[in-house]
């Protein structure tokens, strides 16, 4: 097994310590940096993210994979150079106005980082001037909403409708989930995607970069 | 809602917890918000800071709206994570419990006199308050992983299992310790006023268990088996609720000895498939998505209930109907009076 694969097995299995030994040990034998993230550290959250999709990884996996991931992930940026980057897209993610539930939109967080994404995470109780305010500051790509209440959901809309009345929503793609939403809402309140798992929320981030 | 001549039995929602066909189909909620409460009946009622007669007079208040919308019998649990010191984690961010020495430092010891202390006053009230026929169901609220949660917070535990496996499953255990001392004296002070006693634990989201089903039946179930025991050595007989996709572990759970079970969403499984799967072994409760009550008129919801309460009743061994959660506060009050106004007309056409 080489030094790559090593550390691709090591995110997957949360071992951060040697995630983080072995991307120390690939950069001193000049490993080409990009190279760790796309060979190493991308494909082990996609085989994360797949095995919990698939109900063969459980939350505690894929938080322990986020973290051995994100600490390789430190452990590289100094070493990019200017012409390289650590992020296939920017995205913000936040839990909407009203709704204080975090760990799912959490999860979601950390799949799209360990996709490849750079995460602007806003937190719980976010309202539209949040959002808006957050878009104006860093130009994302894609906005990703959750919810866990019923009620809250419907926040979702009056994002959107605010967005369109600030003149942003072409500029970002929009992504929403959580325990009450389904795509059918999603489609109705004019969102470009829903996705009901973490894994399945990166892959719909990665289509509607290239859409 | 008015008053009406309905006499409450709770000896019929018991039959739900014995897997037999109750003589009429009976009403359940895991919970009905006091601010619900408020709403339909169009004043405030709340137990914040009422004491002696005052708070006979709020469970009378509660019983009456229970009894008035024909429930046998209605909720109350003296909630354990609430008397916790630092308690918040289970809404997310971290709890008091990070390590070891965290752990070793908690006030377990005195948990049972902050509950008592905090909680006696409520049940000696519902005692005084009961109406005739009418008793409660619940216990001592929050299950082994909320407090699991609540101590540790769920994501540090998530890494805890992982870091510290030795102090993860010593933290079960304690919780274990503390959820039988205090479901000792709840049983044997407050049996009477209990037809049956309910733990809610929440193991699962949409798609799966929040930890995976080998470490919930290590760590947690043990611990529920510890609590089954004391209710069932009482004679009584004991309810699990617990929301999410948690078919992996339903068989671990009635082995360990669970006689009822509720919680059901749409989004995971049709309510037919508990009736399918479990209805042999243990009996049902709820059977309605909470999001369908909500978000829907009432011509709408009563149709539902009336044809599909129904058929469950009629497929069911031993059913009780209701929504698959609770009745928040921001529930319409039209459509938990549609599926109330359902299952009197499903009554009604049985009694013809």
């Amino acid at each position: 097994m080489n030094q790559i694969e090593k550390i691709k097995e090591f995110v997957i299995k949360g071992n951060f310590k040697e995630a983080v030994a072995g991307t120390v040990q690939a950069l001193n034998e000049k490993t080409d940096p990009q190279s760790i993230i796309d060979q190493a550290l991308i494909p082990a959250m996609e085989e994360v993210g797949k095995r919990f999709e698939c109900g063969e990884a459980f939350v505690p996996e894929m938080l322990m994979a986020a973290r051995a991931m994100k600490a390789a992930l430190e452990t590289i940026k100094p070493y990019l150079t200017s012409g390289q980057s650590s992020a296939i897209g920017k995205i913000i993610i936040g839990t909407v106005k009203g709704d204080l539930h975090d760990i799912g939109k959490n999860l979601v967080a950390s799949m799209l980082e360990g996709v490849g994404f750079e995460v602007i995470n806003l937190g719980i109780d976010v309202d539209s001037n949040k959002f808006i305010q957050a878009i104006n500051e860093h130009q994302p790509d894609i906005l990703c909403m959750s919810a866990l209440l019923t009620t809250t959901m419907t926040m979702m809309e009056n994002v959107i409708k605010d967005l369109e009345v600030a003149g942003l929503r072409q500029k970002v793609k929009i992504m929403v989930g959580g325990a009450p939403v389904s795509n059918d809402f999603a489609m109705k309140i004019g969102a470009d995607g829903y996705s009901d798992n973490a894994h399945a929320a990166s892959e719909l981030a990665k289509q509607l970069m290239s859409a | 809602m008015t008053e009406n001549n309905f006499q409450p039995d709770y000896n019929n929602i018991l039959k739900v917890l014995y897997n037999q066909r109750p003589d009429y189909l009976p009403l359940y909620e895991h919970h009905i918000d006091a601010p619900f409460i408020s709403k339909a009946l169009g004043r405030e009622i709340s137990a914040a800071g009422k004491s002696g007669k005052d708070l006979v007079e709020h469970y009378k208040t509660v019983t009456g709206f229970w009894k008035a919308n024909t429930y046998d019998a209605f909720d109350y649990e003296a909630a354990i994570c609430e008397i916790f010191p630092g308690h918040g984690a289970i809404l997310g961010g971290e709890g008091p419990i990070q390590n070891r020495e965290d752990f070793e430092k908690y006030p377990f010891d005195d948990l049972p006199r902050i509950f008592w202390e905090t909680y006696t006053p409520h049940l000696e009230a519902i005692r005084e308050a009961l109406p005739a026929g009418m008793k409660a169901y619940g216990g001592c609220g929050y299950g082994i992983f909320e407090s699991s949660q609540d101590l540790v917070g769920y994501t540090s535990l998530c890494m805890l299992q992982y870091d510290d496996p030795e102090l993860f499953a010593d933290i079960f255990k304690r919780i274990g310790d503390l959820y039988e001392t205090l479901w000792s004296e709840m049983i044997r002070k407050y049996s009477d006023i209990f037809v049956f006693f309910r733990m809610g634990d929440d193991l699962g989201f949409r798609s799966n268990t929040l930890l995976s089903p080998d470490i919930i039946r290590e760590h947690i179930i043990p611990q529920y088996k510890r609590v089954i025991n004391l209710v069932h050595q009482s004679g009584k007989k004991f309810l699990m609720h617990s929301c999410g996709c948690i078919f992996s572990v339903m068989d671990d759970l009635i082995a360990a000895g669970i006689d009822a079970k509720h919680s059901n969403e749409d989004q995971i499984a049709p309510y037919m498939r508990w009736i399918e799967d479990y209805s042999d072994r243990i009996g049902l409760f709820g059977g309605f998505d909470m999001n369908e009550l909500i978000l829907n008129p009432y011509d709408y919801v009563y149709k539902k209930v009336l044809e599909e309460g129904t058929e469950f009743r009629a497929k069911a061994k031993g059913y009780g109907l209701g929504s698959g959660n609770s009745i928040p506060e921001y529930a319409s009050v039209e459509g938990f009076t549609a599926m109330v106004d359902a299952v009197k007309e499903i009554r009604r056409r049985e009694a013809k």
